[in-house]
C-alpha cells in the first residue's frame, strides 16, 4: 500500500504555504526551487496544484501541518508487473 | 547564500535601469528596519522608497513582514505582511531599493537576476512566476499586496503614485542548504508549535506565508512596535517569540549568521542613532 497526497478541500486553503516548506524541507532544502506543492493565489483564494513525486515523501506530515484541513491521504495498493 | 553581506536591487525608475550590490559593511545593521534605516540615511538625497527583510523572513515561522520606508525628508515606516518577504528572500535579495521618478506609469516585475520595466498592465498581469510570485497592484483606489493586504495612512498610494510606480512584481526561484538542516528544522517545529502564545485569533482569511493563522488584522499592516522584532520583520503579534534574545539567537546561529548576544542587543540603540541622522539631514534640507 502506499499513500497518496490529495488537495481535497482547497477552498479552505489560506494561503500560509506551510505544505510547500514541510515538502521542501523533506527533501533538505528551504526556498520554493523545484517545489513539488505550488499554491496559486488570485483574489484572496487560492488553487493547490501537487506534482505526483510529493507521494514519494511523508504525506502524512505534509497534511498535518496544514492548519485547515486541506489535504486527504488515502491508501493505494500499488499493483506491479511480476516477473 | 552569503550571510556575512547584505544584498540589495537598486531601481532607477527615472533612467530605468537596475543595479544589485552587496554589501558587507550592512551586516551589522540586521535587517528590516535598522538595514531600511541605514540605506535611507546612505541614499538620502534620492529620497528612496525601500523594502527591506530580515535575516530570518522566509526561514520560520510568523517572520512574515517587510519593512517598508518612504524616504520622503523624515522617513515614514510601515510594515506589510502577505508573500513579499518570503518572495524577496528567496528572489537573493535583502533589500530593494527605489528612486527617481517615472514620467509614465511603470510596473515593475523582478524575477531573480531580470528587471523589466513594463508600460502594459497585461503584460504586467502575466510577469512573474506563476505559484512564485508577490504582486502589488493598484485594485478599486488602493494599492493592495496579493490582492488583500495593505498598509495603514495610504501609504502605498502616496509612495507608489509619487514616483510613477503602478505596480510591482516579485518572482523567487531558489533554495538555500543550510549547513545544521536537522537544527534549524527542530527549532522550526518548536516555533511553530507556539502559535498559542500568539496575541490573535486564527480565522480563515488570505494568510501570510509562513503564518498558520489566516487572522483578521494581517490586512491592514503594522506601524510601531519592539524595534528587535521590527529588525527580523516579524509579525507584530508574534512578540512573546521574538522578542526573546535566547530564541532570536538560536534562530540566527542555526542558519549560520555570527551575530553575538551584544550585536542584538545593541540594535535599538543603533535603529536610534539611525532616526536622530535622518532627522537631521531632513531639518537641514528644509532650511
Amino acid at each position: 500500500m502506499s499513500k497518496i497526497l490529495k488537495a481535497k478541500y482547497p477552498k479552505k486553503c489560506i494561503g500560509c504555504e506551510l505544505c510547500v516548506a514541510e515538502a521542501q524541507r523533506q527533501l533538505g532544502r528551504v526556498g520554493p526551487e523545484g517545489s513539488l506543492i505550488r499554491i496559486f493565489r488570485e483574489y484572496g483564494t487560492f488553487s493547490i496544484v501537487l506534482d505526483p513525486q510529493v507521494n514519494e515523501l511523508d504525506v502524512g506530515a505534509i497534511k498535518d501541518i496544514c492548519p485547515s484541513g486541506v489535504y486527504e491521504v488515502s491508501d493505494v495498493e500499488r499493483h506491479e508487473l511480476l516477473e | 547564500m552569503n550571510y556575512s553581506s547584505r544584498r540589495i536591487l537598486f531601481l532607477d525608475l527615472e533612467k530605468e535601469k537596475f543595479d544589485i550590490k552587496s554589501y558587507e559593511e550592512l551586516h551589522p545593521f540586521i535587517g528590516g528596519v535598522a538595514l531600511g534605516l541605514r540605506l535611507a540615511e546612505i541614499h538620502y538625497d534620492y529620497h528612496p522608497l525601500i523594502f527591506a527583510i530580515g535575516p530570518l523572513n522566509g526561514f520560520y515561522p510568523f517572520v512574515t513582514k517587510t519593512c517598508i520606508i518612504d524616504c520622503k525628508g523624515s522617513p515614514e515606516i510601515v510594515y506589510i505582511g502577505g508573500s513579499l518577504s518570503h518572495r524577496l528572500k528567496f528572489a537573493g535579495f535583502d533589500a530593494l531599493v527605489i528612486h527617481g521618478k517615472s514620467l509614465t506609469p511603470r510596473f515593475i516585475s523582478i524575477n531573480g537576476k531580470e528587471v523589466r520595466f513594463l508600460s502594459n498592465p497585461e503584460e504586467f498581469k502575466g510577469a512573474g512566476l506563476p505559484g512564485k510570485c508577490s504582486r502589488i497592484s493598484f485594485q478599486d483606489g488602493v494599492f493592495l499586496l496579493d490582492d488583500h493586504f495593505s498598509v495603514p495612512n495610504n501609504f502605498l498610494e502616496e509612495a507608489f503614485t509619487r514616483r510613477g510606480l503602478a505596480g510591482l512584481a516579485v518572482s523567487s526561484g531558489v533554495s538555500v542548504p543550510l549547513e545544521s538542516f536537522s537544527r534549524y528544522e527542530k527549532l522550526y517545529r518548536d516555533i511553530l508549535s507556539r502559535e498559542d502564545t500568539l496575541n490573535i485569533l486564527p480565522s480563515n482569511k488570505p494568510s501570510c506565508i509562513g503564518c498558520s493563522l489566516g487572522c483578521e488584522s494581517s490586512a491592514t499592516g503594522e506601524t510601531g512596535g519592539n524595534i528587535l522584532l521590527r529588525c527580523l520583520v516579524a509579525c507584530e503579534s508574534a512578540s512573546a517569540i521574538y522578542s526573546d534574545l535566547g530564541i532570536v539567537f538560536s534562530c540566527l546561529d542555526a542558519l549560520g549568521y555570527d551575530y553575538s548576544h551584544e550585536d542584538i542587543e545593541r540594535i535599538p540603540g543603533v535603529v536610534e542613532d539611525l532616526l536622530s541622522s535622518l532627522e537631521d539631514l531632513s531639518r537641514k534640507e528644509s532650511t
